[in-house]
Order: C-alpha cells, then sequence, then structure tokens
C-alpha cells in the first residue's frame, strides 16, 4: 500500500531542509544558495530545460524526503541522485519548450525579427544596467573593459584597489551580473 | 582571474568532452563544495570570453554554440557579457570625450583673457609706433591670410560634387584557421560608405552564393550576394558601412555543393570597433 505523504505546510519543509544542510541558521541559507546554483548548474549542462524548473522539482522531491522516517546522511549527495532523476524524467519526455529552447542554433525568430528583438534587448539590457547601483555599476563596466593582456592586468589591479583577491572580484561581479541576467530575463519575458 | 583558475576538466564538462565517469564525478565535486562551484563558474565565463574574442579552435567553437546557443539561459548569458562588454567599452570613450571637452572647455574659458593680452600688446606697439613715426608713417594693415581649403573650392550652389564611394577593405581568414583568432578589430573611418570584406576561402570560390552577417547574438544584420569579380581564392562582399555599428559578428558563407544543394562553407569572426574619442 502506498504510504501517505504528510502534508507539510511548505514554510515547515523548507525549515527542514534548511536545518538538514547546517544547524547553523546563517551558514544554512548560504548552503541552500550553493545548493540551488548547483542543481541549476547541473541541468543547464546536462541539457534539461528550464533548469531552474528542474532545480525547483528536485528541491521540492528533497524537503519531502526529509520529511520520510528515513534518516538522510548526505544530504548534497542525495539531492545530486534525486536531481538524476529529474534529468532523466525530464530528457524521457516531450517538454513544450520555448522555440530558442528546441535545441536549434540560432532561434528562429531571433532572424525574423532580428531588428525589433535586438531593439529590446536593449532596451532591457540598459534599464537593468541603469537599475544597478552606482558603484556596482562602475565596477561592472571597469571589469569588462580593454581587451586581451591589458584586460587582464587592469582586473588585476582593479582587485588591488577593492583590496580583494582576484577570486573574490570575479565573484563579486559575478553575483552582479546574475542580477543583470534575472533582471534582463524577466523584461525580455514581458516584452515577448 | 579567469585565465589562472581556469582548468581543462571545468572546461571539458561545459563543452561536455569529459567522459560520463568524469561528470560525474565532477558534478558530486560541485554539489558538495562551492569551491568546485566557483571553479565551473570561472572557467565559463573563460570561455565565454575566449569564444567572443574569436580565440576558441574550430572544434571548441562548434561545441560551445551548440552547448550555448541551445538554451536561452546560456544564449542571455554569452550575450549579457558581450553587451557588458561593448558597455564598457562606450564608457570608456565617453570619459575619454568628456576628458577631451574638459580642455576644450577650459580653452574656451581662458581665451577672452588671451584675446585680451593680444590686444593690450597690439595697442602698446601701435602707440610706440606713432610716438616714433607719427600717423602718415603707419603702414597699411596687411590683409589677413585667407585660409587654406584642403576640399578644394566650394561648389557655387554650395552643394559638394558627387564623389566616389569611400571603402575599406578587410581581409579574413576561416575561423577554423590559427591567423583566424589573431585577426584584428576593424576600426572604420569617419566618411566610409562600404565596407569590403575578402573572406579567404579554401576551395574554388565560384560556388560561393550568399554571405550572411549576424551578431555573435544571432540578430542577423545584412545578408548578400559576393561581388561578381571573385578572385580564385578569395570571395569579396560589399557591406554599407553604416549596418556594420561597432559589434562582434559572425559572418557566414553559403555556397553550393558539387550535387547543388545550398551549404555553409566558412564561417568568420569579425569585429568592429568604435573609433577612439580624440584629445
Amino acid at each position: 500500500m502506498a504510504r501517505q505523504v504528510p502534508v507539510d505546510r511548505p514554510e515547515a519543509a523548507f525549515a527542514r531542509l534548511l536545518s538538514a544542510l547546517d544547524p547553523d541558521p546563517d551558514r544554512a541559507g548560504q548552503a541552500y544558495e550553493h545548493l540551488r546554483r548547483a542543481l541549476i548548474r547541473f541541468f543547464e549542462c546536462r541539457n534539461a530545460h528550464p533548469a531552474d524548473e528542474c532545480a525547483d522539482i528536485t528541491l521540492d522531491r528533497l524537503e519531502r524526503k526529509l520529511g520520510e522516517a528515513t534518516p538522510i546522511l548526505d544530504v548534497h549527495a542525495f539531492a545530486y541522485g534525486i536531481a538524476r532523476l529529474v534529468m532523466f524524467e525530464r530528457l524521457r519526455r516531450p517538454v513544450a519548450l520555448p522555440l530558442h529552447d528546441a535545441g536549434d542554433i540560432r532561434a528562429p525568430e531571433v532572424l525574423t525579427a532580428g531588428d525589433q528583438r535586438e531593439a529590446a534587448v536593449r532596451r532591457c539590457f540598459d534599464g537593468c544596467l541603469a537599475g544597478l547601483p552606482q558603484d556596482s555599476q562602475a565596477l561592472v563596466l571597469r571589469y569588462y573593459e580593454l581587451e586581451g593582456r591589458a584586460r587582464i592586468e587592469a582586473r588585476r589591479a582593479l582587485a588591488v584597489t577593492l583590496g580583494l583577491t582576484d577570486n573574490a572580484l570575479r565573484i563579486r561581479v559575478q553575483r552582479l551580473r546574475d542580477r543583470l541576467e534575472g533582471c534582463l530575463g524577466t523584461c525580455l519575458s514581458g516584452t515577448a | 582571474m579567469p585565465h589562472a583558475v581556469e582548468t581543462d576538466r571545468e572546461r571539458r564538462y561545459l563543452l561536455r568532452t569529459l567522459s560520463d565517469a568524469e561528470e560525474e564525478r565532477l558534478e558530486r565535486e560541485y554539489f558538495a563544495s562551492p569551491d568546485a562551484l566557483d571553479r565551473i563558474t570561472a572557467a565559463e565565463e573563460a570561455l565565454i570570453e575566449a569564444y567572443l574574442d574569436g580565440r576558441l579552435p574550430g572544434d571548441e567553437r562548434q561545441r560551445f554554440e551548440e552547448a550555448y546557443f541551445s538554451s536561452s539561459a546560456k544564449q542571455l548569458r554569452v550575450d549579457t557579457i558581450r553587451r557588458l562588454r561593448l558597455a564598457a567599452g562606450a564608457n570608456r570613450a565617453k570619459a575619454s570625450a568628456s576628458a577631451a571637452a574638459f580642455g576644450t572647455a577650459a580653452a574656451r574659458r581662458y581665451m577672452p583673457l588671451a584675446a585680451a593680452a593680444v590686444l593690450v600688446i597690439a595697442v602698446v606697439a601701435m602707440s610706440w609706433r606713432l610716438r616714433d613715426h607719427g600717423p602718415s608713417n603707419a603702414p597699411a594693415p596687411a590683409a589677413p591670410p585667407q585660409a587654406a581649403n584642403p576640399a578644394g573650392p566650394a561648389s557655387p550652389s554650395g552643394v559638394t560634387a558627387a564623389r566616389p564611394p569611400a571603402i575599406v577593405a578587410l581581409t579574413l581568414s576561416p575561423i577554423a584557421t590559427r591567423s583566424a583568432t589573431a585577426s584584428r578589430p576593424l576600426v572604420i573611418p569617419s566618411g566610409t560608405d562600404i565596407v569590403e570584406l575578402e573572406l579567404a576561402v579554401e576551395s574554388s570560390a565560384a560556388s560561393a552564393t550568399r554571405v550572411d552577417v549576424t551578431t555573435v547574438a544571432g540578430s542577423q544584420v545584412w545578408s548578400g550576394a559576393p561581388t561578381a569579380a571573385a578572385q580564385r581564392n578569395v570571395v569579396k562582399v560589399q557591406i554599407p558601412a553604416s549596418q556594420l555599428q561597432p559589434d562582434d559578428y559572425l559572418v557566414t558563407l553559403l555556397g553550393r555543393t558539387a550535387t547543388g544543394a545550398s551549404s555553409e562553407q566558412h564561417r568568420y569572426f569579425l569585429r568592429v570597433r568604435a573609433r577612439a574619442a580624440r584629445r
């Protein structure tokens, strides 16, 4: 007989996931962010689309499993196992995808309505960039200045000026880029 | 920096060239460790920048395009970095222009003082001359020299005579060849009407039928036939300069196979950059 899945409130399930990731609430929040990023990266690389939706399905199932009696010793390894199952399910069944996610190298609508789309993307990009705080905007633009060797040297100098390691600077810029990408995605879905 | 932390294994993972076992090992690592995940992110940034720089060898470029242009999220990532680089370049050019404008403004501000000083000197000199020689001996003021007109005499109606189009020519090698990765950006001089691309081909140029120019993000900017006067191993194509704004482009040469079917023959990377602001 199928086991009755307890109906949890989402907050309780989420709290259970956080405490399974780390007993310390601050570190648990960071661990959750890391797990979600890892899941999105995994689904992106394995071409299971949309990656963020697949990541959320995995996290939902993980939360449910954590509510069951069997203890889970390694949450990350367990999440990876669920992610693989979700990926296989996603790759097996045909999924309704936006046209540009269907595997064609160039999106057909980009080719047919190139000018219009370019104008929309440019508008969204300018708006999203302007929406960043002034210092973040300046940082991300300085990071992408110049070319070749000069760019590498300039980034090194920028890191020194800010008192950061090269890696910390790259991560800081990557977080800003993530924000920009998120804003762009939202803006473009509104103009599509 | 991305180049320093980039590892071959992460890069191959992103391009999907690892074995299944290696792939799984790496995935388990980055699920367990934020540092391992950061290494993937760093490798990805380096990979995207190498692609945008036109530094990826042919097989990697193809794998990159398969991996990154098959998903809107990843395509957006490439496009965001490309736009940030362009915005950073424009920002820098604007800063240089502002510095130059500041110089001009300063010159404008002090120009009346300088003119006043010249006038004072002239008046003093004239008064000395009048005191020494009297007004009758004062030399007639010389006519001011005519400014040289480098463009030649203006036409009576003020309309410039028809001139032949200004053409800038550039030779591109196919992306797969080593020299293609080292091609310099094209800076189109102002007043240019036509950019003539000379596309090197490995086989006969006679079978070339069409050339497509798209931004690396996939927006088509121009498409047309090669010019009739094609040489043996070069296909020439003329594109209106106004169509090539500062950006990174993929130029695709299409042609007919022996069976008459249309197929892609070569791809080229074209980088157009803005002229630096003059100080």
